[in-house]
């Protein structure tokens, strides 16, 4: 609605190209038809194993990204609300998120990190493999 | 001067205080000076006595004076008049009052319900805030329901000879529950409980549940005694609650609601004139009814009227209430609208957002005490103490404190969820629409703070783009640990410092501080003892060590230095120059102290200023940032801000009208300059009407005289305000917020002081509005600077009316342009993000979108994020030969060579040893090699500083001072320069970008490095480590390790969604965009569409292109000269016969050998004596075709007759017969002819009055159809001098002119084909065309080109990874892409 105002106003100008055709409808096509195919035969169990760990090696960065640990954090520090068991010797710290750190800072925290590639394979890195990236923390110095 | 207040010697008296209050009836009709009966305002044309209008109440016409001050409309402030009410009425600002007054009060007897005795009530009498005492005292006689004491207790009482004051005397009526619907109150009296030995003897309720008249009400509050009164908090001098029924009502006199005049007999009231006549009406019908004695119904349907009316006029917003209208259906504003609201008098209703919003808290063993404190305060904490909202059971039961009353409701266990109120410390986002930016929402640590405003640090606006003249923001509070998680690492303020749009900080110092910055560190700025000890603390760091003054004696003094010193981190080194800085001085110190200077955290000198402070690429908080990360960076905001203003407000700054005032003789030279641009402009109209002005190429004379007058009145305005700010003195305030970048620039001091300007429309001086001119002030055709908006006087001088009117027209325009501008901006960032939110770099490093298509394979073809990017200077790319060689080559073959920089041995090592000198000749030659590719492929522009990871030359400085390296010459360093080399080729091997050993990821992984790779090389050559640097082994590996580090870390992090990135970076700066177009002064008369509208073109892939053009470079032979360019030019050009046609005619000249007309006999003799070819007379067609050429256009296209003849029997063949006169004749004729094939026989004439017909559509065919010369589609071309530079071996970088053409319209592929243009430089900006005629690869790179010039063209900088990723999106399926709505 918003987008015909907006065309409405400046008649003037006539430079919006046409929509592109939708190409991926030849796509389509074909994967119905194989769905189609599919169906006259007996449906094959699709129980390929999960994808074996890949023996090759792995080429992911060495680095922990900063998502990973803000999710790693995230995920630890709510197991660690629940009340999950601390692996680390506590300081009177309370917050599981400070909590969460002080594990990831002491390599403690128990967690494998999938990391999916695109073309569908993985690599499993453990948390106390990654190099936690101290870029941040270069500088959290300031205080 | 105001005449009422005239001077009197006797002492001001000072206010002592201000008491609010309720006014009273009687106060009321003592202010009073008239009672109001009338609703009519008018009578007659006259206002009417005792009417709205009343002259009694303050003069409504200028001529008049005011009937009771006697003083004029201009004086006369008002004064009101009053209303008597028929039936009291209800006060809608005082209903709930009034209703819990009631409620603590018997309903009978109008005593205070509660015992005297009861503990609740005893604790309501020891609170001294009224207000919530009045609250207390309600709880406590709330659920009463009779009015206790009577005969009872008086028995008791005598029976335990207690004193009889006890009994509190209560008449035991029976009391009904209050409450109010709309704007009745309802009492409604609890069924009798029907118990036998009841002795009460209460009157039976006649109704159950009965409406009470406001009369009613105010018998009960008349009755409260004025001791009750103090109780329930209203002191019954000021505020009896009786007065909260209004029994009369005030009239606002007529200044409060102004009538507007119509035309000279009618007047348009004020809503509220409206609505108070409205009241007066009804009130006169209740009383008439009331007297004619009515039935009670009736006069109570119209009391309810009457008290509709009565509240609207308070208050028009009432929930569940009809709006009273005017009688268009319009709601009336009332005196409530007028004050709240955005645009009324007082701003924003108080409330408590900290105890709006709730995080849920799981509680745990660590932190369950707390939880059961907060849910103790539940959700109305005490003052200055949060609590909770809601406590949520592991079976998911949600329990809301609010109505939990019982203490065992409040057990906490372990797995519960408390819905706690913020607490100070939390994390929030905070935001500020519009969210253009990823910087438009971020994560703060939060204080909760009485009063309703969000507050938050100034340099934290910037990015917001927030300021405080009513900005509203959002907060949202992270509901779970994840978030918070991310907040926290993700998004927080300090990690937002450095933003990857243009690789530089959002925030800086700005506003007041930047000023003290300023201020304090200049040189002559001191500090006495008294004031540095409290900026000390101010410090956070302060350890009780009060650093040593700079001077001593006779007193001890401080540097405004010295308190930077105390707040720049100790590992940061940075030399940057003043604003004001000028190239010509050179050194390590300047007379303006405009070398900043920073080493170790010590300020050793320079004054800061927004240069150093603010957000530009490479300032202080850039680097803070960069080198000791965003947690001192934001120290350093804060500290700088808590320091410099204490400092500031100690010292004080103020800015006013004296300080936009230039002294008499720089006055005098203003005008002088603004006289000599008019006489100058005088002279140009001369010229022009004279035709003597000469018309620029590309221009007609009309425009060529505007363009000139344009520059003429800029200039003037420049040089007068270049004049004006000289002037100012160092002291002049106004200066110093220029100088440190704070407030104001240029233009505003010259608008200020000397010359406001030339006004502009649509890009042109003001337009002629009337017939002939501008406005009906000036003469028709008066093209003068004062008649088309030049406002030759300063702000300070003020405007005449004329430039007033001109000055409102400019800013009308400016006004159109931002509102429509920021909606056509707000689509096109939409629409930016819709194509590129989805494209991600995922964990192979390649960047792909949802579907899994390749955009990029390596992230901005380095793999960097551009936060860690910085610019850097290649040292090598500008170098002569020599100096190349004298940085990077060893002179081992020199016989007496002997450094001082290296350690004998290792002179000796390289003097002997011959695969030692191998290893260094190869380093040279790479380094030879890097230049050359560095020239010739990379940086052809000569642009020798480009945006890189690591900023190598910090490193090595950062080095030599940590190190303490003494770089004086003869210090030798301890470094065998073959280790440099090898730990350089090893360092290189480990900037790992593209992992893997195929030849694939080899390759890509030297492509990545390949510009890095040169930057190393050439800054870490070993000669310069030992010669220039002089690192000792120690510091060089650590700068080496460093490096490494480094340039992982800056590696983009997969996950990163750089789409998003790239959209918002693109599409903010087009939201800032501020000119529509654009028109090149001067140099070249052609007109580029630019800002808003091209990017528009661009991302829409537009097919019919506003401003199309070519850019064409010529081969070397034909750029060299003007002459030779001019050639291509007019080979280039579409020239049609009319573009050198003075003028046609068809005649009937019937002899074709001689002819009628006297001018062509001669030459028509002559050619006839001697004709080109030979031709039967008798075909020859009686009509006449005479075509008379513009000689000045032929020699400037470089045509000549012939050619043009050639052309049309080219083109005509046998069918026209062509003859014309010599190139040199007086006049240019063209004679044309038609042949006609056969014979005409006999009927000559109905022959020839066809021929006439045909002849003429013959001409207008042969005007417009007929190309003489030229490409079709260029229909201009303009010769322009460029400065281009090229690499050179031996000189570095050469910098020639040559000549290029612009066209105006667009056929690339023909041109390109023109054997003298260089088609490998040759470009159009037509990208449409590009692709078809070059193809894909070139229109990226077109694409590409034209983005930079649209942003480039207001000065902003968007790091390239973000074009490339949207030229990407538009280019990687092969065909063009445009950035359209069309995915959903």
């Amino acid at each position: 609605m918003a987008d015909e105002d907006y065309n409405d106003v400046d008649m003037g100008y006539e430079d919006e190209p046409p929509e592109p055709e939708i190409e991926e409808g030849v796509e389509e096509d074909a994967d119905n038809d194989n769905n189609e195919d599919d169906k006259g035969e007996p449906i094959e169990t699709e129980d390929k194993e999960e994808q074996e760990p890949v023996e090759r090696p792995r080429k992911t960065s060495k680095f922990m990204t900063k998502y990973e640990r803000a999710r790693i954090l995230g995920t630890r520090a709510l197991q660690i609300s629940m009340n999950a068991p601390v692996m680390v010797e506590l300081e009177g710290e309370t917050d599981p998120l400070e909590i969460a750190m002080k594990e990831l800072r002491e390599r403690k925290i128990p967690f494998t990190i999938r990391r999916y590639l695109p073309d569908g394979s993985y690599e499993d890195w453990g948390v106390d493999e990654l190099i936690v990236e101290d870029s941040w923390k270069r500088q959290v110095g300031g205080d | 001067m105001d005449t009422r207040f005239p001077y009197s010697p006797a002492e001001v008296a000072k206010v002592r205080m201000v008491q609010f209050g309720i006014l009273s009836p009687d106060e009321i009709r003592q202010m009073s000076v008239i009672q109001i009966e009338h609703s009519e305002t008018t009578e007659r044309g006259k206002p009417k006595p005792g009417g709205l209008s009343d002259p009694r109440l303050g003069t409504i016409d200028r001529k008049m004076k005011c009937e009771t001050c006697t003083a004029n409309m201009a004086e006369c402030p008002g004064h009101f008049g009053h209303l008597e009410l028929a039936k009291p009425m209800f006060h809608i600002g005082f209903m709930k009052t009034v209703l819990s007054i009631m409620r603590c009060v018997c309903f009978n007897c109008s005593k205070i319900l509660a015992d005297e005795e009861d503990h609740k009530f005893k604790q309501a009498l020891k609170i001294k805030n009224p207000k919530s005492r009045l609250k207390k005292i309600l709880d406590a006689c709330k659920n009463k329901t009779k009015c206790e004491g009577g005969d009872e207790i008086d028995v008791q009482g005598q029976d335990n000879e207690e004193p009889v004051k006890k009994s509190r005397g209560g008449c035991g009526a029976q009391q009904p529950k209050l409450t109010i619907e709309g704007m009745k109150m309802i009492a409604e009296y609890k069924v009798q409980r029907k118990k036998s030995d009841d002795q009460e003897q209460l009157p039976e309720p006649v109704e159950r549940k009965q409406t009470l008249t406001a009369e009613r009400v105010l018998s009960v509050l008349k009755r409260i005694s004025d001791e009750d009164c103090q109780l329930l908090g209203l002191d019954p001098k000021y505020a009896r609650p009786d007065w909260m029924i209004l029994q009369v009502l005030p009239i606002p006199p007529p200044p409060v609601r102004p009538s507007v005049m119509m035309d000279t007999s009618s007047r348009s009231e004020d809503d509220l004139t409206h609505q108070l006549a409205m009241i007066i009406r009804h009130n006169e019908n209740l009383r008439r009814q009331e007297r004619s004695g009515a039935p009670a119904h009736i006069i109570s349907e119209f009391a309810q009227l009457l008290q509709f009316h009565v509240a609207t006029y308070f208050d028009n917003e009432l929930p569940g209430q009809p709006r009273a209208t005017q009688r268009s259906g319009r709601p009336i504003k009332s005196i409530c609208s007028r004050l709240k609201a955005k645009e009324g008098r007082i701003r924003g209703v108080p409330w408590s957002i900290a105890l709006n919003l709730t995080y849920p808290e799981t509680v745990t063993p660590y932190n369950i005490e707390r939880l059961k404190e907060l849910v103790e305060y539940g959700p109305h904490p005490p003052p200055g103490k949060t609590g909770a909202k809601y406590i949520i059971r592991d079976d998911g039961q949600r329990l809301d404190l609010r109505y939990l009353k019982k203490s065992s409701d409040h057990h906490l266990e372990l797995g519960y969820k408390v819905e706690r109120h913020l607490n100070d410390g939390d994390f929030v986002l905070f935001n500020r629409q519009p969210s253009l930016h990823k910087m438009s929402i971020m994560g703060h640590r939060i204080k909760i703070m009485p009063y309703s405003t969000f507050r938050l640090n100034l340099s934290v606006t910037s990015p917001y783009n927030a300021d405080f003249d009513g900005d509203e923001m959002n907060m949202h509070v992270p509901q779970s640990f994840e978030t918070r998680a991310e907040v926290l690492e993700l998004m927080m303020v300090p990690k937002c410092i450095v933003s990857p749009q243009s690789n530089r900080p959002v925030m800086g110092i700005v506003q007041d501080t930047l000023l003290g910055c300023r201020k304090i560190t200049k040189r002559d700025t001191f500090i006495e003892k008294d004031v540095f000890m409290n900026i000390l603390m101010w410090w956070e760091d302060f350890d009780g060590k009060v650093p040593a003054p700079t001077i001593v004696k006779p007193r001890p003094l401080w540097t405004g230095k010295q308190v930077f010193n105390l707040i720049i981190p100790k590992q940061i080194n940075l030399i940057r120059t003043a604003a004001w800085h000028m190239d010509s001085e050179r050194g390590m110190i300047t007379p303006g102290d405009t070398l900043v200077r920073i080493e170790k955290g010590e300020l050793l000198s320079g004054t800061l200023c927004k240069k150093t402070l603010g957000t530009s690429s490479g300032s202080l908080i850039h680097v803070i940032w960069e080198e000791v990360g965003p947690d001192a960076a934001r120290k350093f905001l804060g500290h700088t801000q808590w320091l410099v203003n204490y400092w500031l407000l100690q010292n004080a700054f103020s800015i006013g009208i004296g300080d936009t005032i230039a002294d008499a003789s720089t006055m005098e030279k203003i005008n002088e300059t603004i006289s000599n641009a008019k006489n100058e402009v005088k002279d140009l109209i001369r010229k022009a009407q004279n035709k003597e002005l000469e018309a620029e190429p590309g221009r007609t004379m009309m425009e060529s005289f505007e363009n000139r007058v344009n520059q003429v009145l800029n200039k003037a305005r420049d040089d007068a305000g270049s004049s004006a700010q000289k002037s100012l003195s160092e002291s002049n305030n106004l200066k110093a917020m220029v100088t440190a970048g704070s407030k104001g620039s240029f233009i505003n001091i010259s608008q200020m002081t000397a010359c406001v300007g030339q006004q502009n429309v649509e890009g042109k001086r003001i337009p002629y509005g009337f017939i002939d001119r501008t406005l009906p002030h000036f003469t028709k055709d008066d093209y003068g600077p004062e008649s088309r908006g030049f406002v030759e006087n300063s702000y300070l001088r003020g405007l005449t009316p004329q430039e007033f009117f001109f000055h409102a027209m400019g800013g009308r325009e400016g006004l159109i342009d931002t509102a429509v501008k920021t909606s056509e901006t707000g689509y096109i960032q939409r629409r930016l993000v819709k194509a590129m939110e989805d494209i991600m770099v995922k964990y192979d490093g390649t960047v792909r979108n949802s579907l899994g298509d390749v955009i990029q394979f390596l992230y901005g073809e380095d793999g960097m994020d551009s936060v860690w990017i910085e610019s850097q200077k290649l040292d090598s790319l500008k170098m002569k030969k020599a100096e190349f060689d004298r940085v990077f080559r060893y002179e081992f073959d020199d016989e007496d060579w002997n450094p001082t920089y290296m350690m004998t041995d290792h002179v000796e090592d390289l003097r002997n040893i011959r695969e030692l000198r191998d290893v260094f000749d190869a380093e040279v030659q790479k380094l030879e090699a890097d230049r050359y590719q560095l020239g010739t492929e990379i940086a052809t522009t000569g642009d020798n500083t480009w945006p890189m990871p690591v900023n190598l030359k910090r490193l090595i400085w950062n080095a030599q001072k940590t190190f303490k390296i003494d770089t004086r010459i003869g210090r030798v360093s301890d470094i065998h320069p073959m280790e440099a080399v090898e730990a350089v080729d090893k360092l290189q091997e480990r900037l790992k970008v593209v992992p893997g050993e195929d030849l694939l990821s080899v390759e890509a992984q030297k492509n990545a490095t390949l510009f890095f790779g040169i930057l190393l090389r050439s800054t870490l050559a070993s000669k310069r480590v030992l010669q220039e640097y002089r690192l000792s082994r120690e510091a060089f590996d650590w700068v080496i390790g460093e490096i490494e580090s480094r340039f992982l870390q800056s590696l983009v992090a997969p996950g990163e969604m750089i789409g998003c990135v790239a959209a918002q970076s693109i599409g903010e700066p087009a939201t800032q965009m501020t000119l529509n177009t654009f028109h090149y002064a001067g140099v070249s008369a052609k007109n580029v569409t630019l800002g808003v509208p091209r990017l528009r073109e661009i991302i829409n892939v537009a097919k019919k292109i506003k401003t199309p053009s070519l850019s064409v470079y010529l081969k070397p032979e034909f750029n060299k000269t003007k002459e030779k360019a001019k050639n291509v030019q007019c080979a280039l050009e579409y020239t049609t016969l009319r573009s050198v046609t003075q003028a046609t005619e068809v005649w009937y000249d019937p002899d074709p050998m001689s002819t009628i007309i006297e001018e062509d006999a001669d030459f028509v003799k002559s050619y006839y004596e001697m004709p080109d070819e030979e031709v039967a007379p008798e075909k020859i067609s009686p009509w006449l075709l005479r075509i008379e050429l513009n000689r000045e256009m032929m020699i400037d296209k470089k045509l000549n007759m012939a050619d043009i003849a050639e052309k049309i029997n080219h083109e005509f063949d046998d069918d026209l017969t062509c003859i014309f006169n010599d190139d040199n004749a007086e006049k240019l004729i063209l004679r044309i002819r038609i042949m006609n094939d056969e014979a005409p026989k006999g009927e000559l004439n109905d022959e020839s009055a066809e021929d006439d017909v045909f002849l003429k559509k013959i001409e207008s065919n042969m005007l417009t159809e007929m190309a003489l010369r030229g490409i079709p589609d260029i229909n201009k071309v303009f010769i322009k001098n460029a400065k281009v530079s090229s690499f050179d071996e031996s000189e570095g970088f050469k910098t020639t002119e040559e000549w290029m053409l612009d066209t105006e319209g667009v056929n690339l592929l023909a041109v390109m084909c023109n054997e003298n243009v260089d088609a490998r430089k040759t470009t159009s900006n037509h990208l449409i065309e590009v692709i078809e005629v070059i193809g894909i690869e070139a229109v990226r790179r077109s694409l590409l080109d034209e983005l930079r010039v649209v942003i480039s063209f207001d000065g902003s900088y968007v790091n390239y990874r973000h074009l490339a990723i949207l030229c990407d999106t538009m280019t990687y399926r092969g065909h063009l892409m445009a950035i359209t709505a069309s995915w959903y």
